[in-house]
């Protein structure tokens, strides 16, 4: 009986020559179950090959927007509108001034609102009180 | 493929997410014709809050409190009808996808006046005006880490 090592050593032909002198049966559907095997691997590798390129293109064109919006651009850092501090303290309290402003006028409205609705339940009840 | 156009549709979606910003809106109209605009940065604040007596005397607000804890002043203010209505879009757009809340509205002799908060129940981290009045709009955005109570005391201290 021969090794492995003896085997492996062995030229195709010499192989082939082994094998055919051999009387061990070839499983049934061996060859079939052998030529299915082969038509799946050919149809997996021409079916990756045919892939859309779609998907990956959208990938990439939305990694490279997102590159150009999210990556700070060179230059593109703000510069102060003022570059004296009493200054800057003083926009920022004239914007705060005109928010509370706004604001102030905003709730005289709604107190204005709120009066206007409540006269009508006054003179409901100087109504019902003679 | 559908893990792929779903990557996609998120990285996309973030992209727009990052499109508007107080700063986006600055940058994008800052230079515009009859439009003036008003940046301070945080550096700024920080050297504004190292002032030795920031309350001035005779100024109707104390901005001692709140004012390290800013980050961005934007001001964008427009006499320019030709681009108003693009401003108010994009302002628009950036309060909708910042999960921002209006806190008040008021019209009053063709202006309305909007302002909007997003932040917790103690921290606002931005505050934002929207004023519309004819041909005029102004855009505020101030952004930062303020305690509420702060901004609520120092707004009706100059209320008063």
């Amino acid at each position: 009986m021969k090794k492995i090592e003896d085997i492996e050593r062995m030229e195709a032909e010499e192989l082939e020559a082994a094998a055919l002198k051999e009387t061990i049966r070839v499983p049934d559907g061996l060859k079939d179950r052998i030529k299915a095997t082969l038509a799946a691997e050919t149809i997996i590798e021409e079916s990756a090959r045919k892939r859309s390129p779609l998907p990956y293109i959208a990938v990439a064109a939305a990694a490279a927007v997102a590159a150009i919006v999210a990556i700070p651009h060179k230059g593109s850092a703000l510069q102060d509108t003022y570059t004296d501090p009493y200054l800057a303290y003083a926009k920022v309290e004239e914007t705060f001034n005109t928010i509370s402003n706004k604001m102030a006028a905003g709730i005289s409205l709604a107190e204005e609102a709120r009066d206007a609705a409540g006269r009508p339940a006054e003179i409901i009840n100087k109504i019902n009180t003679k | 493929m559908k893990r792929i156009i779903i990557i996609a549709t998120l990285l996309l979606a973030s992209i727009s997410a990052f499109a508007q910003s107080g700063k986006s809106i600055y940058q994008k109209y800052s230079d515009a014709e009859n439009v003036s605009a008003v940046y301070i940065s945080s550096a700024m604040f920080r050297m504004i809050g190292k002032i030795p007596d920031l309350n001035v005397e005779g100024s109707e607000v104390n901005l001692a409190p709140i004012i390290q804890s800013l980050s961005g002043l934007y001001i964008i203010s427009s006499e320019n009808p030709k681009i108003n209505s693009q401003i108010k879009a994009d302002a628009e757009k950036f309060i909708n996808g910042g999960e921002y809340e209006l806190l008040m509205e008021a019209k009053d002799n063709g202006e309305t006046v909007r302002m909007y908060t997003v932040g917790t129940e103690k921290v606002v981290n931005s505050f934002v005006m929207l004023s519309l009045d004819g041909n005029e709009i102004n855009f505020i955005c101030v952004d930062g880490k303020m305690n509420r109570d702060d901004l609520d005391k120092l707004l009706a201290d100059a209320m008063k």
